[in-house]
């Protein structure tokens, strides 16, 4: 388990953040004006929910013109399913080893 | 988001409970638990541990973390089932700040004894990160 995953996690808590990096995984890249018109929270509201998503390094922002345009780094969920994976490999083996232990245990 | 994983024990509740959290009966499947909540498992990973919730015979809490300072929140639970028990656990991923926050609550509660809370905050506060 390392700690770059932390912001990650921090990161998807919170449900509308988990909801726009859907959209922008979904239909990217996409504009916090164009993510908003589909929310039911301001503009200013869905910035900071890029800005955050942007510090955990799950999406990458671009310039086109005057806006600017968020896509998914698919690299740092790898990260988090990574986690996920080894984490429940590893309680796999915790639990065959007490398994193995309650089969010798008094009943 | 968390990790969720379930195994039916051939023993009952009342066993199942100590296989769970007598620290002989730890040593024999997760590691070896020193008073002080430190924790050396079968392959040398050695974390620092904290019961926050304990539902006697049915539910066990603790938040842990290794030397790089990431924590999580682990929760076994202990159900009767057809062939003996079942345990479930849960581990729930936590950002240093909600971890350093889950550490204070402990250290109000009354329930907790203050001199581990202090030696667990002294060890957690060495980190920057979490001031």
């Amino acid at each position: 388990v390392t700690s770059a995953v932390d912001p990650i996690f921090a990161a998807l808590a919170d449900p509308t953040r988990r909801t726009v990096l859907t959209m922008v995984g979904d239909r990217g890249p996409l504009t916090a004006t164009e993510l908003a018109a589909e929310l039911p929270v301001s503009r200013q509201a869905v910035m900071k929910h890029l800005d955050a998503l942007r510090v955990a390094g799950l999406v990458d922002s671009t310039k086109a013109g005057r806006d600017v345009r968020y896509v998914l780094r698919a690299e740092a969920l790898d990260d988090a399913a990574r986690w996920i994976d080894q984490v429940g490999r590893t309680w796999d083996r915790r639990l065959a080893a007490l398994q193995r232990r309650a089969s010798t245990a008094r009943r | 988001m968390r990790v969720t994983r379930d195994v039916v024990l051939t023993v009952g509740t009342e066993v199942a409970w100590e296989l769970l959290t007598d620290p002989d009966e730890l040593s024999t499947w997760l590691g070896e638990l020193s008073p002080d909540g430190r924790l050396v498992e079968h392959d040398g990973t050695v974390r620092r541990l904290v019961v926050d919730h304990v539902d006697e015979g049915h539910q066990v809490g603790f938040v842990w973390w290794g030397d790089d300072g990431a924590a999580s929140r682990v929760e076994l639970t202990l159900d009767e089932h057809a062939d003996g028990s079942r345990v479930t656990v849960t581990e729930t991923p936590l950002t240093r700040a909600s971890a350093a926050g889950g550490i204070r609550r402990l250290a109000v509660g009354s329930a907790w004894d203050g001199r581990l809370v202090d030696l667990e905050l002294r060890s957690l506060l060495r980190e920057p990160a979490l001031v």
